[in-house]
Order: structure tokens, then C-alpha cells, then sequence
């Protein structure tokens, strides 16, 4: 067969083209003269002899290169090593050998070894998982056309970013040079029955309204039928677009979906495409359905009702600092169009806020990810620190191993190739543990993760995961194998035969080692106090209402019900739950505080100017729905059934509207009842009665004290879609059951999403807080854990070897206090040089915490105290081991030692 | 290697690399072509003296430029491609030092008692 020889051939080009010329034929004949003596097959001495070419051509280029002609006389370092050579390939063989040897030497300590590879297996897989984490979440482009040039463009009143108004879009859409084309949309809940034969489930699904534009603007082309949503100003269409994932849930992945029919609150739409994976915005969205206004909704006077957010994509040669000057050139355009908001829009600094889509998604996640990073990277350093410690103790031991291979002719770059090699097995080994490691935490991610942090889920153990732990064990090795290299090389000759205490370089060296993990583990700490601190301020604040015991899902009636209809469902809903055993009340309201969904209004006080016009919250709640959640009332009445529809329209305020807008801080609060406001259209005269005044609570986020507050009757707004909440004795959850068959009683169409606990829901906004939190507690337990271990084993190895000086000490009369004492110097010292590079380190890095933490300083004493405190301790702890063997050494077995 | 330089010392070269020394030895007592060489020097030497096919041109190579074989240039065989190669005048005293340095070496006192160590 000629193939394996032209194989050869090629091979052979790796030979310089002077030698080629010479010895090829030759070679070739040589290899065919071999292939006619044996009885091995042809293709081992083909490989043998391709391998051979692999080796030796890129060496003859080399010393051609060098100009070596003579055969130069070589020092007797290499003794001719018996057949290896002709056996297979050379390279991967002696490679193989170094690790054989390196495997031995591990088996002869396998407690040491053991520990060294979990150590690099925590170290390498707390990297490797977040290198998971890290590249799903910010790394890998969004699945759009060109992500990088879309941008979410919102109005903004000084710092606050709310959404934008229809004829707002419309201005973007078609005034704006820097953008190209522009789409809106905004989001709901919608309950979805799927029509099908077989009886399917109503369920709560995550809609979002999109303009006409949407899809093309993204570059997303479904992967079943096609879309074709009316534009902004066109006719409504009863189309919608299913995601891939509803797609595979809801229909299991049948391809005959596109045409079927789906009532939507009750509203027959037809499902005109399917999404691919990947394509989710906003976040969470399960269905989108076109969104048109009406030419009402367009006209300038519909502008204070903000509830869209705009999409554009930037046009060529323009930058997002480009499209945000524009849109702020906008706003102020839009100023001279409503002369009766003009003055107030001004006092609040009404302009536009423009930011990369990609930068919004990730906006909050981002420094909590550099911080991990940073934690993880400190973890691994530790890790590192931790190792070559112990690498250092080994090589010490071998020190006469190491001397009697260099007096034998071994080569100092043999010996530190060897060294190396070792580190790489171990860290391999590691790095093997640690994948295996992330891979498990990367499977129950959900549980780990909270779900706000965007494309999450596309988190997985992939190909470029194991790359990069692959890499940076590699680096790993490098860098703990150092100092036992070093210090390997470092014995000389014969004369290191001798067993000296470790030679001061590498005393120096290990408590360099120590000083910088301890430097570390003090900034990881300190960060972890900070934000727990930070998360303590956060979370013990009274947010105005009672969230234990209460229960709460979210109800939608469907969408062509009369207002009748929908009283008389929350009358009969109130009474039937309250009979419930066990059940103390039931409120009712179209949002919760805390829970993400806000409604927010201009109001204006009888006989105020309408020039000045402060904005509110506004809260559309049932009879019960003060007394269910726990909010006081401070003056006035509760809402009751004799507010009716066509009645005295009522409002009741918060302790805030009453003292700001009516009463003063010193006022009375009861002399705000009575008063009249008008809320969101300024000229209407149908004023709303204040009847009561409750105390203020937090909507927003804990971290916000928001704006004043108005709530309105659900007896006077009926509430389409609407929360329920349940105070009730014992655990909420136990009572889904009965709630649904309840709910099915009462419309059967009517789905009963998640149940869950207030507790839950508002502990939602502070997910990724209490995420951050614990993951940073986490590591800095860990990094304090692996730096008193680094400080262990520096001071027990040192006591070990300072016997006969201890034992001559205690000989001289030295006490066990002396003794003792001055090992815990040794510790303290380290220490606190340890705490002055962290806290120098710590100026630095505490520059990205201030955007995590909360009422806290960085620079907080407390902190910083405490992490230095606990620091301190642990030192001691360290130390107290080996302080209590140094008094234990009996002075006359340590002088005879040597 | 000009002939005027034959007379001079050839120590310098020494100690030969050890592959050097074995392809010199196989080309004392007659001419070879490569894989006669290679041949050659696994029976004389036993298994562990063996050379790869490719670094035994890379040392022919050498020891050609640096004259101590040259290429027997009588057409003695049809097939161009096997052409043997012959020790020059230089080669053979290169391998007469490395014998003799060996010798030295494997008779002092120091190799001596080691054989008798090994003897006991």
C-alpha cells in the first residue's frame, strides 16, 4: 500500500530541504528494508516511522538554525536510554514516563495527594463554575441580529427611568436620525386555555404586547409559520407568537400548532409562529401578541400614560451616547406639545434615558459577577498558596533524592521538568474533580441561582467550560510548582546530602505565602461582612405591611366580562374564601406592594395650581385589603360595599399625601379627611373624597422609600386581573387544594397559578441580595478556612524543624510560655503583615463593592474590625497545635537527633 | 575536513555522542548502507543500543560535513537509493580517541572497584 508511504512522505517535510534532499529516498528505502525483515504489521512501522520523521525533522531544522555542522560533544547527562526510541512515539512516551514517575511519587503520599487534589478541585471548580455562569450571562451574544446595536430607550425624570408613552415611540419611530428602525412593547399576565380536544388547564402566562416591528428589529425568524403583526397604527390583529418554550410544554413540540386556537382572558387568538430557543424579551415572555393604538392614544394628550418601553436599533455610524443626546433633544420637543405639564415635566428633569440592550439585561448582575469572579480567583490563589506549601514540605523532605539525582549528572531542567510534571498530574487530577464538581452545580442552577439573573439557564457544562479549566489548572501548576522547582534546583550537589533545616529561601518563601493568603482571606471577609451587613440593613426594615401567614395568587377574569359581572365575582370570592376554616381574611388589590408590577399617576389636590402636579402610587384595593396585610389606619375609614360604582368616588391616602399635600408635619391627620383630589386627568372636575389615611408602605424595593400613595376602591374600579391575598393560620401552602376546586366552583375557566407566600414574593426583590450574600459568606468562609490551614502547616512544618533549637532552649530553662509564645509570635506577626497588604489591597477593591451594598459604607470600621478580629483568632488557633508540640520536644532525644 | 588537518587532535570531539560512536564501530570492518547500519549496530550492541531510523541520518548527516564518513561513490549496486556509506581516515581515528578515552575510563581504579562490586 503506497498511502501510508506518501503519508511518510510528507512527513518528511519537516526535515530542512538540504537534508531532505540528501536522505529522503534513503529513508524511505530504509523504512521499506525494515517493513520486508519484520513480522510487525505495516502500519506500526509506518507510524514508528512517521513518528520518528515528527521528532527528528523539526529538531534537524532546529540545530540547522543554530548552524550546529560538528557533531558537537554533549555532556553525559543523557545516557543512551535503551530501545526507547524505536517504541511507538518517542515524545508521548517520555512524556508518559515523567508521569509515571510523577504517579509514584503521589502514591507514596496518598493522604498528602489527596488533599492537595481537593484543594485544586475547589479552588478550579468554584472557577470553572462561574466561568459557566459568567459566559452564559455576559459573555455569549444575545441570539439577535447584531445584538450590540439594539438599545431600550425610556423616559427618565432626573434618575428615575420609567417607561414611555405611545406618541413618545411614535417620535422615536419616525423623528430620530441616530435610530434605524424602532418597535415598542410592554408586558402583562394573561390567563391562556389552549383549545384542544382533550380538556386542558387554563394557565397564567407571561404575554407581551409588541409592536409591528418587533421581530424584523431583532432579526428573529420563527422556526414554525410566520409572523405578520399590523403596525403600530394599523388594524389589531387576533394573531399571537408562542416561545419555544410554551411550544414544547404546552403542545409538546407538535408541528401542527401554528393555526390553532387559544382563548387568551377569555378572547379567542389564533397561533400564527413559534419562536426559536433562545429569543426571550422581555424576560420570561411565554406568548407575544401584536400591539396597535388607537388614534386617541396617539394624540399628545395620552402622553402621561407611560407604559411602554422602546426598542430601536441604532443606525450605522451612530453610538448609544449619540441616540441618547437625540432622544433627550426629543423629550424637551415634546415640553412645547403639553403646556399644561410643561412646568412640571421641567421641575423634574424630564428627558430620555438610552442604554445597549445587552447592558440592561445584565445592569445588576454585573458587579455581583466581577465580584465572584474576584472572590473565586482569591479562592484558587489560596488553593494555589496551599499546595505549594505542602509541595515545598515535600520537596524539602526529598531534598537528598534531589541531590543525589543532581550529583548522579541530572540535568537542573530535568529535575525542574519533573517537578512541573508532578504539579500538572495534580492539578489535572484536580481539574478533573473540579469540572466534575462545577458540572454538579451547574445541574441544580435553579436552586442555586436566582431566576432574575438573565439567560441563567443557558448555563452548561460545555466544551469551553472544560477548556478553560483545563487552562487554568495548567497555570495553577505552573504557579504553585514554582517554589518546589526553585527549591529543588536549588540543592547543590552533594552538599545539600546533608539535612539542614529548610535553607532560608524557602522559610522566606513560605511566609511570603502565608502573608498574601492571609491578605486575601481579609478582603474576602471583610466584602462578606459588608454585604451581610449591608443585606441585615435591607431586610430588617419595616416595609409597612405584614407578610407572615399570608398567602397570595394572582386571578384573570376573562377580558369581555361586565363590571357587573366582575363585582359580583370578588363579592362572591371574599365571602367564600372567608369561610374557609382556617382562612382570617381575604384581600384583594390589582398589585402587591413589593412585587415588581407599579401604576403611577399624577395627582393634584382641589384647588392647587395644575402647574405643580406631584406624581403617586396608586393601588386599586378591595374592602379587607388594609386590615389582610397589616397596614395601620391612622384616621378615617376603611373602604366598605356602600362605595358603589355611581356613588361619592373615594380615595384613601397615605400618612406621606396627608402631611405633604394637606395637614403639615404637625397637623392633625384627621383634617385631611374630607379634602378632594383629581388624579391623572388634570382638568377633569369628578374630584375623589379622601375617606381615609392609612400608613405609608414600601411598593417599590426595599431600598426605596417611593412616592405618596393612593389607593381606590375595587368597588368603584372593577379589577379585571387582580392578587388575592389570605391571612390564615398554620401553613398557607397546605390550603392550594381547596382554594382551586373553590376557584373551579366558581368560573371553571380560571387558572390558579402559583400559590405562594408573601413571604416569598417580596423576598423576591431581594433575591439576588441574599444570593450575593451567601455565595460571598460562602467563599470567605472557605478562603478563611484554606489560609489558617496555609498558616498550620507553615508553623507546624517550622516547629518541626526548629526541634533541636526548641529542645536547646527547653534544655537552658526556657518555660513552656517562652516557647509557646514565641511560635504564636511568629503567627501574629505573619498576620498582621498579612492584614496591612490586605487592607492596602483592600483601598483598591472596595471601590466595586459600594455598588452592592446598601446604607453601608465601604469603608466601614465595623467590617473591617471584625474581619481583622476574626482573622486574628484564627491565627491563634492556627498556631496553638504547633505552639503545644514545640513544648512537648524533650530537650535530650532533639540534641541527639542529628 | 581538509587532509592538511589530519594530523591534528581530534580530542576535541570527545566524548562522542554515544550514537556517533556506535554508528563509527559498525562501519569499521566494512561499508554499509543505513539500514545495514542500523542492523548492524542492534546485533553488535545488544537491544539497548539502537538508533531511530531518523536520527541516524541527522548523525550521518553531521559526521558527513564534518568528513569523518563519506559516500562510497562506486555505483556497486543498481539501485541509487542504497548507496553505503564509508569511515574516512578522520572518522577512524575519532573512533580510535573515543576507544581509547573509554578504556581509560572503564580501567580506573574508580571502575575497577566497581566491578568488583558487582563481582561480590
Amino acid at each position: 500500500m503506497k498511502f501510508l508511504e506518501s503519508v511518510y512522505r510528507l512527513a518528511l517535510w519537516l526535515y530542512p530541504r538540504s537534508f531532505r534532499a540528501q536522505f529522503a529516498d534513503e529513508l524511505v528505502e530504509l523504512h521499506r528494508s525494515r517493513l520486508r525483515d519484520t513480522q510487525r504489521s505495516r502500519g506500526v512501522v509506518w507510524l514508528e516511522a512517521f513518528a520518528s520523521a515528527l521528532r527528528h525533522g523539526p529538531a534537524e531544522r532546529w540545530s540547522a538554525l543554530r548552524g550546529h555542522d560538528l557533531p558537537e560533544p554533549r555532556p553525559p547527562e543523557t545516557p543512551p536510554r535503551g530501545n526507547r526510541s524505536f517504541q511507538l512515539v518517542p515524545l508521548v512516551f517520555s512524556i508518559l514516563q515523567d508521569v509515571r514517575i510523577a504517579w509514584r511519587a503521589l502514591l507514596r503520599r496518598p493522604l498528602v495527594g489527596a488533599v492537595m487534589i481537593v484543594t485544586l478541585a475547589v479552588g478550579l471548580g468554584a472557577n470553572a463554575f462561574l466561568f459557566g455562569v459568567v459566559d452564559a450571562v455576559l459573555l455569549r451574544p444575545l441570539p439577535y441580529e447584531e445584538p450590540d446595536r439594539l438599545v431600550l430607550i425610556d423616559n427618565r425624570y432626573d434618575e428615575n427611568i420609567t417607561s414611555s408613552s405611545p406618541p413618545d415611540f411614535v417620535d422615536r419611530r419616525d423623528l430620530a436620525e441616530s435610530l434605524g428602525e424602532v418597535a415598542a412593547f410592554h408586558r402583562t399576565e394573561m390567563a391562556m386555555l389552549p383549545i384542544v380536544e382533550s380538556g386542558a388547564q387554563a394557565r397564567q402566562v407571561q404575554a407581551a404586547f409588541v409592536t409591528g416591528q418587533f421581530f424584523e428589529l431583532l432579526g428573529v425568524s420563527p422556526r414554525l409559520g410566520h409572523i405578520d403583526f399590523p403596525s403600530a397604527e394599523g388594524q389589531p390583529s387576533s394573531q399571537i407568537v408562542i416561545s419555544y418554550g410554551t411550544w414544547r410544554t404546552v403542545y409538546g413540540g407538535d408541528s401542527a400548532v401554528v393555526g390553532h386556537d387559544v382563548l387568551l382572558d377569555g378572547v379567542s387568538h389564533t397561533i400564527s409562529a413559534v419562536l426559536p430557543p433562545g429569543v426571550d424579551l422581555p424576560r420570561h415572555t411565554d406568548i407575544w401578541l401584536p400591539l396597535t393604538f388607537t388614534p386617541e392614544q396617539l394624540a399628545d394628550s395620552y402622553r402621561p400614560n407611560e407604559f411602554l418601553t422602546t426598542l430601536g436599533r441604532l443606525a450605522d455610524d451612530f453610538t448609544v451616547e449619540h441616540a441618547a443626546a437625540e432622544m433627550d433633544a426629543l423629550a424637551q420637543r415634546t415640553l412645547e406639545l403639553q403646556p399644561s405639564r410643561a412646568d412640571f415635566l421641567r421641575q423634574h428633569g424630564f428627558g430620555a434615558h438610552v442604554e445597549a440592550l445587552g447592558d440592561s439585561l445584565v445592569g445588576d448582575v454585573r458587579p455581583a459577577l466581577f465580584l465572584f469572579s474576584f472572590a473565586v480567583g482569591a479562592i484558587l490563589l489560596l488553593a494555589c498558596a496551599n499546595v505549594a506549601h505542602l509541595l515545598l514540605a515535600q520537596a524539602t523532605a526529598r531534598s537528598h533524592e534531589m541531590s543525589v539525582r543532581r550529583a548522579l549528572g541530572a540535568g537542573k531542567l530535568r529535575l525542574v521538568r519533573q517537578v512541573l510534571t508532578e504539579s500538572l498530574l495534580l492539578s489535572f487530577l484536580g481539574a478533573g474533580l473540579g469540572i466534575g464538581l462545577a458540572a454538579f452545580g451547574l445541574r441544580f442552577l435553579e436552586v442555586l441561582v436566582p431566576r432574575d439573573v438573565p439567560r441563567i439557564e443557558q448555563a452548561t457544562l460545555d466544551p469551553s467550560l472544560i477548556a478553560f479549566a483545563l487552562a487554568l489548572s495548567m497555570v495553577s501548576a505552573v504557579v504553585f510548582g514554582i517554589p518546589a522547582a526553585v527549591r529543588n534546583t536549588g540543592a547543590q550537589g552533594l552538599r545539600a546530602g546533608r539535612t539542614t533545616a529548610g535553607t532560608k529561601n524557602a522559610r522566606t518563601v513560605r511566609r511570603a505565602l502565608v502573608v498574601v493568603e492571609v491578605a486575601l482571606a481579609l478582603l474576602l471577609v471583610a466584602s462578606a461582612s459588608l454585604l451581610l451587613r449591608s443585606f441585615q440593613a435591607l431586610t430588617t426594615l419595616d416595609v409597612g405591611f405584614e407578610t407572615g401567614g399570608r398567602t397570595a395568587f394572582r386571578i384573570n377574569l376573562p377580558s369581555e366580562s361586565s363590571a357587573e359581572q366582575i363585582l359580583s365575582f370578588h363579592a362572591a370570592l371574599q365571602e367564600r374564601f372567608e369561610a374557609i376554616p382556617g382562612i382570617h381574611g381575604a384581600a384583594t388589590a390589582d398589585h402587591l406592594p413589593l412585587s415588581g408590577r407599579r401604576w403611577t399617576a399624577t395627582f393634584r389636590p382641589e384647588g392647587s395650581p395644575t402647574d405643580v402636579v406631584p406624581s403617586a402610587d396608586i393601588k386599586i384595593v378591595g374592602t379587607r385589603f388594609f386590615e389582610v396585610l397589616g397596614v395601620p389606619l391612622l384616621a378615617g375609614r376603611h373602604f366598605d360595599t356602600n362605595d358603589v360604582r355611581d356613588g361619592t368616588r373615594v380615595v384613601i391616602v397615605d400618612e406621606w399625601t396627608a402631611r405633604r399635600h394637606f395637614v403639615g408635619t404637625d397637623g392633625q391627620l384627621a383634617e385631611a379627611l374630607g379634602r378632594r383630589i383629581n388624579v391623572g386627568d388634570l382638568e377633569d372636575p369628578r374630584f375623589r373624597e379622601i375617606v381615609g389615611i392609612v400608613g405609608h408602605v414600601r411598593t417599590r424595593a426595599f431600598d426605596e422609600e417611593g412616592l405618596p400613595q393612593l389607593y381606590f376602591s375595587a368597588t368603584q374600579v372593577p379589577l379585571q386581573t387582580f392578587d388575592v391575598v389570605l391571612s390564615s393560620a398554620g401553613d398557607p401552602s397546605r390550603l392550594a387544594p381547596q382554594l382551586r376546586s373553590m376557584l373551579q366552583e366558581l368560573n371553571p375557566n380560571l387558572p390558579l397559578h402559583a400559590v405562594v407566600g408573601l413571604d416569598e414574593l417580596v423576598g423576591r426583590s431581594v433575591a439576588l441580595e441574599r444570593f450575593q450574600t451567601r455565595v460571598l459568606g460562602a467563599l470567605a468562609s472557605l478562603a478563611l478556612f484554606l489560609a489558617s490551614v496555609g498558616l498550620y502547616g507553615v508553623l507546624a512544618f517550622a516547629v518541626s524543624r526548629r526541634g533541636r533549637e526548641f529542645g536547646l532552649r527547653i534544655a537552658l530553662g526556657a518555660s513552656a510560655r517562652q516557647i509557646a509564645s514565641s511560635v504564636i509570635r511568629e503567627a501574629l506577626v505573619l498576620t498582621l503583615l498579612g492584614l496591612s497588604l490586605g487592607a492596602g489591597l483592600a483601598l483598591v477593591a472596595v471601590r466595586w463593592l459600594h455598588q452592592l451594598t446598601w446604607k453601608v459604607t465601604t469603608a466601614d470600621p465595623a467590617s473591617w474590625l471584625v474581619a481583622a478580629m476574626v482573622l486574628l483568632a484564627v491565627a491563634v488557633l492556627a498556631a496553638s497545635a504547633p505552639a503545644l508540640r514545640a513544648t512537648r520536644i524533650s530537650p535530650s532525644r532533639a540534641l541527639q537527633a542529628d | 575536513m581538509p587532509s592538511s588537518t589530519s594530523r591534528t587532535d581530534v580530542s576535541f570531539h570527545l566524548p562522542l555522542h554515544p550514537s556517533d560512536y556506535l554508528i563509527l564501530l559498525s562501519l569499521v570492518r566494512e561499508d554499509l548502507h543505513g539500514y545495514g547500519i542500523l542492523k548492524a549496530i542492534s546485533m553488535d550492541g545488544a537491544r539497548e543500543a539502537s538508533i531511530d531510523p531518523g536520527n541516524l541520518y541527522r548523525r550521518l548527516h553531521k559526521m558527513l560535513n564534518a568528513a569523518w564518513v563519506e559516500r562510497n561513490q562506486t555505483k556497486d549496486s543498481k539501485d541509487d537509493r542504497r548507496r553505503s556509506y564509508r569511515l574516512t581516515e578522520l572518522g577512524r581515528r575519532v573512533a580510535h580517541a573515543e576507544t581509547a578515552r573509554l578504556r581509560r575510563l572503564v580501567e580506573s581504579q574508580a571502575a575497577r572497584s566497581l566491578s568488583a562490586e558487582m563481582m561480590s
